[in-house]
């Protein structure tokens, strides 16, 4: 690789090397919502659960709504960056590693949630001496840990050649990039394992990601609660968590053009692609949740429409109609017509996707633990500073990390991107012939396959 | 092997909640105090619960019911609520990592949390009943100790357990004689015989769980006038 | 019985890795199983005591773990309550460990209300030289004590103690005496002990606003008959309950009847009517043993209206229901029900007043009985026996002691407007105030707590200014022991001495005895001590008529009686028990015990002694009037009436409160005025004062339990609240859980409102509580009802609004 290629990239190493006033007050602003965080952790543990807002019977809310939600984020980059990989989208290039990093940060978030919302965090071993597999708690365990360590895999394979070329190239952090790059030279056996093992993650990371998503629904679906107990929970949880994940990723690609300049690298037309797909999923979010609550209404069981009116006209109507304008109505009127304003529409429908599905998440764990069976008093749950504080953590941690990953490694694939000039363009020439009826490029396929699956 | 089992009459219940306090003493359940409490916090292991319709009031108390095919024991990471042979449901308060899937999966809300440490240092406590830290769930165990205690003062006196040997403190309390507890298996028992009595019904029987607690229906509405 | 808990520790440790107690302290950490063996094995025992936290006197068992109480059950074999308990029992193990208790004695400290501690002698003797002193001076009538609710040998001790001492002023603060017959009973039947009520052998029972369920003389006995009632064996019985408030005795009931306050005579006149009318009264009992009934004819030829012309020509059902608000249909459905559902009883004799018509209403209620003949037979009104302890030696009084004894009650009872009345307590702060007709030199309150329980209580607390000298036994530092000048504290009643005489409950007599269950936790002692300790350091004659060293003493001295009696026994297992009412059924009867030291050692383990087999006692014992019959026109009262007249020259307030001369032979009969509407006014609510099963005597304020789930008709957790009609709410604009004002022309308080839709919509209800905060006590006007010397609680007039 010669220098010129780097020139010729320029804009991606920008992030790495130039640290200007933008980012400590970023990472400032960030350390104080992860200061308020570990403050309220640090009185949670010192002083138990019962400085949350959570009582009897709404015993899980903020925190497993967050696990939810950052569980459903994290679909966002392996999922899509391995769906993207393996249909050969050429215009994944510069967003796969955004995708990825998401998927990363997210997870770790997500799990940490469920050790938040431990009562006992001390004796969080137990479910290693002692774990039974009947609980579902337990196939989360299992499905999130084969989920992050797949993905982080999958995010670091792809980075090696980047890392290789910082070393090589950047001057800072040398010593860094040189372990992390574990030896690369980019010799054609090098590239031979890395295609390889790449494309395998690609093809398993599909099923973990499936299996998370639907093991998250099963904590709900697998009780016998109104409202909970519902076969369409694994689809429709994953179909949410496509969906948040999508819009996570266009909102990161928004926020990193703006604010690295990549324009050039991250075109409206990416944003039109993803946003289309977006629209998609919005849709298909849009069918389950009617399927869903339709089938409820039809049925018409006393407890479950006690818990389908609370969130219809209830306490929770303001949530769940929120939700409903957030996920499906704004989405519906910017993503349908997409010619002009690509960039801004998709942003702003992301950002309410991402809100419209926390609340989505909200409105599916609350409502039915606030309206128990027996005529127990219904609780009204509202968090303390305590949650408030956790959330801001979360969210302050997942933005730091994000911002520190930028800061040390090109937040797009430079490798890929050159790749894309270099063999892509050939490739995609190449196999649009083999689509077209005269069969012109047969001969010159197989050999081609090899390289860039 | 013992099943047991226990029926509440409503038709005689008077939601006087000596049941209520009945247990709480007999298992150190503290009061949690007024600025817990207004936050729905109250722990009651035995619950009297007041049904309001059209024609009638009742109240239903409300202890563990301990199903037969508990939906909460299943979905425990830790194994900290288990069915035990006999069929009371089980906490261990010592390995309850405190993530409450058992209560959001109780259909009747019998579980209860120990959200900040409620249990005190004090006089006047029941040292047969295990303690509960906070973070942990705790919920009605049959008076689970008093069966302990009653096999150990039978083994002593050289004799099987007989009926009334365990009793537990709700029923024992209880001054309608509403609460009838016992071995369901054994076919001469009270409780056995109003189990099968045509007042009888369970809870939530279309869930599923197969309570071993029972209630009798009441005979005569309570009019209005 | 003493219980290894060694083997119970291990069975425990392996099963459930279970953390647990270290003595009655709590580990603080989570201690896993294997450190249960680091615990030493208590010594558990069972101590039979009796609960003190009501008046039904249920047996208990206290668990003691190496003398230590951890814990309580019913005691199974106590004829009251047959093991069960209501849930005020479990709030005494909250009362014994109640860390505000007072540790020992308090002096005065400068002003009134600081204190600092003193010692006990100390302490007795500045009783002693006060006491001394104002005997001294022939002042010993100055002293006033005044007592709450207890029974037994503790009202023994005060009793004697004023008599020896020589002042007439011992007044009891009670509105049901269960040691006398009820109002009603005594003027109608002639009784002078109590009458049990067979609730247990009804098939009927008709309640006038009688908290059988939650309050009244103790909910658990009556709950064992409730639950009679609701079958098993026989067919089911029927409990009707006449109540403005829906409570849980009226959800309970099969039927609820609601009424405007204060009317509940003129509808028994109704229910009269219709059992007259319809011809469904028992004839035989009426024509047989009643007096009264028809138009008769007395010595002097004068003609007097009979209780049937009254019934049929003023009480009207269409009347009785424009009044009482009850609908003609129910009148007479539970006419209906009383007449087929044999045997039936009614119960009239509630705490507090049915308000200005009182003894009138209570008549009026009780002259169903008669109608229905249930009188004298099971599932009726039973007589109840007398127990058969030992007459204590005579009290010796002195000159002294005779002097100020003669002396005229400062309170009236007995004289005047209170004629009928044995203590008024709500009179004595005025009395007290204007010093008429002597001033009080000191006052002793024992049990009662008139700073915060009486409407009176401004008053009492001008009244207690003008005392120099005021002693409380309080174990808490309660409103009224706040502002005494020393206080003394009494034992809780686990921790000492008890007797109990259950008077209310038909079928047997029963004397409950205790022994302390622990030592006294704190530097407090038994009043029932205090009070010996303090005759005998007065001397003379006062010594002499208190000779005994302590109240165990006292208590043994006349158990010797029951011994002697040659009947009843002491309780045992239902076998052992079964066997003796065989053999004595058939005239056996053998004495369990060789020696009196047997049978008081016994007593003392098993917890009480009771006679079964006394009863049906016939009729003729409970029909003890001038005219040997059941008076629907009261004799007794008439001559009550005549003879106060000849002797003091006056019965004007008397009369007055009977209802004023005009009303003429009215006054004598079961005949409750038929009074107009009242005008809507400023206030047009009707406030209406009642107990929950779950509060205590002494209002509770110690015990967090009970505190915490007061009621499950209303949701509410340590807070007061008041009843609202869902209507009048709407009306005044108050939501379910908001704060409301509840207003009279006395004061108003801040209370919760919680809408029920079970009661009238111009009442509200307020729940008493004890203790700090606001009470329905600030809303009532102090007026004191003559025939029950308590304040009228149920009279005022209150209007709500938003707070
Ligand atoms: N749990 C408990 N039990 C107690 C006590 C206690 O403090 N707590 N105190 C003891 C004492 S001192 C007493 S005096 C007794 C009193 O015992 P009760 O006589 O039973 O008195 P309450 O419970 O005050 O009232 C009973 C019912 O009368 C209703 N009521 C009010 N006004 C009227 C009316 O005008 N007509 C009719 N028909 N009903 C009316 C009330 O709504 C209430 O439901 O209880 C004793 N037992
Ligand atoms: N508004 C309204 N007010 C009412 C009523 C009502 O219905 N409505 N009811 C009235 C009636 S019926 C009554 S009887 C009165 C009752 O009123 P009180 O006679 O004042 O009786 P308690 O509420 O039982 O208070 C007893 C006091 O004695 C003290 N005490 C408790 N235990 C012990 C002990 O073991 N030893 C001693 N020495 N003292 C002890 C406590 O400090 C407590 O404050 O209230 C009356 N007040
Ligand atoms: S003790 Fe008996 S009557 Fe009272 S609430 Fe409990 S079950 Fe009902
Ligand atoms: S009632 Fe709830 S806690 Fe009890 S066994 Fe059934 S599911 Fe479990
Ligand atoms: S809260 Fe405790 S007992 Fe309940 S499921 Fe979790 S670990 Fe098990
Ligand atoms: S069985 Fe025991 S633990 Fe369960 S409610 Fe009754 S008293 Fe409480
Ligand atoms: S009825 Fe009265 S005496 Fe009996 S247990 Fe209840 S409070 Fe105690
Ligand atoms: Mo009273």
């Amino acid at each position: 690789m010669s220098d010129a290629i780097v020139e010729r990239d320029r804009a991606l190493f920008g992030p790495l090397s130039e640290t200007g006033r933008g980012f400590y007050l970023t990472v400032g602003v960030l350390g104080l919502a992860i200061l308020w965080g570990a403050i309220a952790y640090a009185v949670q543990w010192s002083e138990g659960l019962g400085v949350t807002g959570l009582h009897q019977p709404v015993s899980w809310g903020f925190y497993v709504t967050n696990f939810v939600f950052f569980i459903g984020i994290s679909h966002a980059g392996t999922l899509i960056s391995a769906i993207l990989r393996l249909s050969k989208a050429e215009w994944r290039r510069p967003i796969t590693r955004m995708a990825e990093v998401i998927t990363v940060m997210v997870l770790f978030i997500g799990a940490g949630q469920i050790l938040v919302d431990l009562g006992r965090p001390d004796r969080m071993m137990n479910v290693i001496q002692y774990g039974r597999y009947q609980s579902p708690l337990l196939w989360d365990a299992t499905s999130i840990s084969a989920y992050l360590t797949a993905s982080t895999f999958y995010l670091y394979l792809p980075l090696i050649p980047d890392i290789a070329i910082l070393r090589d190239h950047l001057g800072k952090r040398r010593w860094l990039y040189a372990v992390l790059a574990l030896g690369w030279r980019g010799t054609e056996r090098q590239w031979k394992i890395l295609n390889r093992a790449i494309a395998i993650m690609a093809v398993l990371v599909i099923p973990i990601a499936v299996s998370v998503h639907t093991v998250v629904s099963f904590v709900f679906s697998m009780t016998i609660q109104p409202m909970w107990h519902s076969t369409i929970f694994g689809p429709y949880f994953v179909a949410g968590a496509i969906f948040s994940g999508i819009a996570a990723i266009i909102v990161a690609m928004g926020i990193i053009r703006r604010i690295y300049r990549l324009q050039s690298y991250l075109k409206p037309i990416h944003f039109r692609y993803l946003g289309q797909l977006l629209l998609v999923m919005t849709l298909l979010w849009f069918y389950l949740t009617f399927a869903e609550y339709l089938t409820g209404y039809y049925g018409n069981e006393p407890e479950e429409m006690k818990v389908f009116w609370s969130k219809f006209t209830g306490p929770f109507w303001p949530f769940f109609w929120a939700m409903v304008v957030a996920n499906f109505v704004i989405p519906m009127v910017l993503l349908v017509r997409l010619r002009h304003h690509a960039v801004g529409k998709t942003v702003v429908a992301s950002a309410f996707v991402v809100v419209g599905m926390w609340l989505e998440r909200f409105i599916i764990v609350v409502p039915t633990l606030s309206n128990p069976r027996l005529p127990f008093p219904e609780g009204q749950y509202w968090p303390t500073w305590i949650e408030w504080g956790e959330l801001a953590a979360s969210f302050g941690v997942f933005i730091l990390f994000y911002v520190l990953f930028v800061k040390l490694f090109p937040i797009i694939s430079i490798w890929e991107i050159q790749e894309g000039r270099d063999v892509g363009l050939k490739e995609v020439e190449e196999r649009l012939l083999t689509y077209l009826p005269d069969g012109a490029a047969d001969a010159a396929m197989p050999e081609r396959e090899k390289v860039l699956t | 092997m013992a099943l047991w089992g226990m029926v509440i009459d409503l038709d005689r219940c008077t939601g006087c909640q000596a049941c209520v306090m009945a247990c709480k003493a007999e298992n150190n359940v503290p009061a949690v105090g007024p600025k817990e409490a207004a936050r729905g916090r109250i722990i009651s292991w035995m619950h009297v619960l007041r049904e309001e319709s059209e024609e009638r009031t009742r109240f239903l108390p409300r202890p563990c019911l301990q199903c037969d095919d508990p939906p909460c024991t299943k979905v425990c990471p830790v194994y900290a609520t288990y069915r035990n042979p006999e069929g009371i449901v089980a906490q261990i308060h010592a390995r309850c990592i405190g993530c409450r899937f058992c209560m959001a999966a109780c259909p009747y809300n019998a579980k209860y949390f120990n959200w900040l440490r409620y249990q005190k240092e004090g006089p006047g406590q029941n040292p047969d009943v295990s303690v509960r830290p906070k973070g942990v769930v705790e919920k009605c165990t049959f008076c689970h100790h008093r069966l302990q205690k009653a096999r150990e003062r039978a083994r002593a006196e050289g004799r099987d357990l007989v009926a009334g040997d365990y009793v537990t403190a709700c029923a024992e309390a209880c001054p309608t004689r509403a609460i009838t507890f016992g071995d369901l298996l054994d076919e001469g028992s009270e409780v056995a015989r109003l189990a099968r009595s045509p007042r009888a019904f369970r809870l939530g029987e279309e869930l599923g769980t197969r309570p071993k607690v029972f209630y009798l229906a009441e005979m005569e509405g309570h009019r209005r006038v | 019985m003493r219980v290894s808990r060694r083997g119970f520790i291990g069975a425990l440790g392996g099963a459930a890795g279970a953390a647990a107690l270290a003595r009655r302290r709590l580990a603080t950490a989570d201690v896993a199983s294997q450190d249960l063996e680091r615990w030493a094995t208590p010594e558990e025992s069972w101590v039979p005591s009796i609960c003190q936290q009501c008046p039904g006197g249920c047996g208990l068992l206290v668990r003691t773990l190496d003398g230590q109480v951890a814990g309580l059950r019913g005691n199974p074999h106590h004829p009251v309550n047959r093991g069960a308990l209501c849930p005020k029992a479990f709030g005494a193990l909250q009362l014994l460990y109640d860390a505000k208790r007072l540790r020992g004695p308090l002096v005065r400290d400068g002003q009134r209300g600081r204190f600092r501690p003193i010692a006990w002698d100390e302490a007795l003797g500045l009783v002693t030289k006060r006491l001394g002193e104002l005997r001294a001076k022939g002042l010993a009538h100055t002293v006033a004590i005044l007592g709450g609710q207890y029974r037994g040998s503790r009202d023994t001790l005060f009793k004697r103690f004023a008599e020896a001492y020589g002042t007439p002023n011992y007044i009891r603060v009670r509105c049901l005496h269960p040691e006398e017959p009820a109002l009603a009973h005594r003027l109608m039947q002639g009784v002078t002990t109590p009458l049990g009520y067979d609730l247990a052998g009804a098939r009927c029972i008709l309640s006038f606003g009688v908290g059988l369920l939650e309050s009244w003389l103790g909910p658990v006995n009556a709950s064992l008959a409730f639950a009679r009632l609701r079958g098993g064996d026989g067919p089911r019985g029927r409990l009707i309950h006449v109540d403005p408030r829906r409570s849980q005795t009226a959800v309970k009931a099969d039927r609820w009847v609601p009424i405007v306050p204060g009317t509940d005579g003129i509808l028994a006149l109704g229910i009269a009517n219709a059992l007259i009318r319809e011809g469904l009264y028992d004839r035989d009992f009426v024509s047989e043993h009643t007096f009264g009934f028809d138009d008769w004819t007395d010595a002097r030829g004068q003609r007097h209206a009979g209780f049937r012309d009254v019934v049929l020509g003023e009480y009207g059902l269409l009347a009785v229901s424009r009044t009482t608000g009850v609908p003609v249909r129910t009148i007479l459905e539970v006419a209906r029900d009383l007449a087929t559902l044999r045997p039936a009883v009614v119960i009239g004799e509630r705490g507090p007043a049915y308000g200005r018509d009182d003894v009138h209403t209570r008549m009026a209620i009780h002259s169903l009985n008669a109608l229905l003949g249930s009188i004298g037979v099971r599932g009726g009104l039973l007589v109840q026996g007398e127990l058969p302890l030992a007459a204590l030696p005579p009290a010796e009084q002195d000159d002294a002691a005779k002097r100020g004894f003669a002396q005229a009650r400062i309170d009236g009872a007995g004289h005047g407007r209170y004629l009928l009345v044995s203590s008024a307590p709500q009179v004595l702060p005025e009395r007290i105030s204007s010093g008429e007709p002597y001033p009080v030199n000191a006052l002793v309150l024992f049990a009662t707590n008139p700073l915060a329980n009486h409407p009176a209580k401004e008053e009492f607390a001008r009244a207690f200014e003008r005392v120099p000298f005021i002693v409380s036994f309080s174990p808490v530092l309660d409103e009224s022991a706040a502002r005494a000048d020393l206080i003394l504290p009494d034992s809780t009643f686990l921790e000492r001495w008890q007797d109990d005489h259950v008077r209310h409950v038909a079928g047997f007599t029963c004397l409950s005895l205790a022994r302390p269950a622990s030592a006294p936790l704190h530097d407090t002692r038994d009043t029932g001590d205090v009070v010996l300790q303090l005759a005998k350091a007065v001397g003379g004659s006062v010594a002499r008529s208190l000779p005994w060293e302590s109240h165990e003493k006292v208590l043994h001295a006349g158990v010797r009686g029951l011994w002697q009696a040659g009947r009843g026994h002491v309780i045992s297992t239902p076998a052992e028990e079964s066997l003796q009412r065989v053999l004595e059924r058939q005239g056996y009867w053998a004495p369990q015990f060789a020696s009196y030291e047997k049978f008081w050692e016994a007593l003392v383990a098993r917890g009480a002694w009771w006679d079964p087999t006394e009863l049906p006692v016939g009729r003729k014992a409970l029909l003890t009037t001038p005219s040997g019959k059941f008076e629907f026109y009261s004799t007794l009262l008439r001559q009550r009436v005549e003879e106060t007249l000849a002797r003091e020259g006056n019965v004007a307030p008397f009369v007055t409160a009977l209802g004023g001369r005009d009303r003429g032979d009215r006054l004598y009969l079961p005949a409750v005025p038929l009074r107009e509407r009242e005008e809507p006014s400023d206030f047009p609510l009707r406030l209406n004062t009642y107990r929950l099963v779950t509060r205590p005597l002494g209002g509770g304020g110690n015990q967090p339990w009970l505190l915490e789930q007061p009621a499950v008709h209303v949701r509410a957790a340590w807070e007061r609240w008041v009843e609202v009609h869902p209507e009048t709410a709407a009306r005044v604009g108050v939501k379910d859980g908001e704060w409301a004002w509840v207003e009279s022309p006395k004061g108003r308080i801040r209370l919760r409102a919680k809408l029920t839709a079970g009661t009238h919509p111009d009442v509200v209800n307020i729940p008493l509580f004890g203790g700090e905060g606001p009470s329905p006590n600030d809303l009532i006007a102090n007026e004191a009802d003559a025939f029950r010397g308590f304040g009228l609680l149920n009279t005022t007039r209150v209007r709500i609004g938003k707070a």
